[in-house]
């Protein structure tokens, strides 16, 4: 189950979710950073081209990626 | 990463090898997300500029934006659902930004001054459009596939 800490200004926020089970936010790719930020209620005011910075947990399989 | 999504990216501050488009990369494993403090925000903004509260144009279904206060540039939702409706199985990412001004200074209702428009604009309605395209696209997917359980 993905882990995602968004920081915005400075704090963090943590989220989890299943895949395949995240309604489509319609927002972005499905799954996206955008649609999981919408799904959770992420206080963000980015939308679709809004650039974010990402960096993986740990250095081995577990990074963003495009479908 | 796809060329469309880095050629967008060009055009954002402080950008590093790890940035993306929150709205093209797919989350498949434990990350974490910086939303960095400049980050652009082409559709709330407009490119920059903050779009108008109130908005009382909408499309009536045929292309046109219907009356109400004039659409100008900065107007990119209403833009991009005007565009959606004349030009349905467009693919707006396939639109250069020659032709999209072109297309938005033929929509009915569009009133603004055709010297006004520059990239940043015509972005933030390529964005608006492409998420509206998106969103009709998969709704459209969504009736077929209702249509097709129902003719099994």
């Amino acid at each position: 189950m993905p882990k995602v800490t968004f920081i915005i200004d400075g704090e963090a926020q943590t989220v989890e979710f299943e895949h395949g089970k995240l309604p489509y936010s319609h927002h972005g790719k499905p799954e996206s950073f955008l649609d999981v930020a919408k799904n959770f209620g992420i206080p963000s005011s980015t939308h679709a081209a809004a650039v974010v910075r990402v960096r993986p947990v740990t250095s081995s399989s577990n990074k963003a990626t495009n479908i | 990463m796809q060329d469309d999504e880095a050629d967008r990216l060009d055009t954002a501050w402080g950008l590093t090898a790890q940035s993306r488009l929150g709205c093209q990369a797919v989350i498949s494993g434990d990350v974490v997300c910086e939303l960095p403090m400049y980050t652009r925000n082409y559709v709330q903004e407009g490119g920059g500029i903050q779009l108008r509260e109130v908005r009382s144009a909408r499309t009536d279904g045929s292309g046109a934006v219907r009356e109400g206060p004039t659409v100008k540039w900065i107007d990119a939702e209403d833009i991009a659902i005007a565009l959606v409706e004349k030009y349905p199985d467009t693919d707006p990412l396939t639109v250069r930004f020659t032709d999209l001004r072109n297309h938005v200074l033929a929509l009915e209702g569009f009133d603004d001054d055709p010297k006004t428009s520059n990239e940043p604009k015509l972005e933030a309605i390529q964005m608006a459009w492409l998420e509206e395209y998106q969103e009709t696209k998969s709704e459209k997917l969504k009736v077929e596939s209702d249509l097709v359980v129902l003719t099994v």
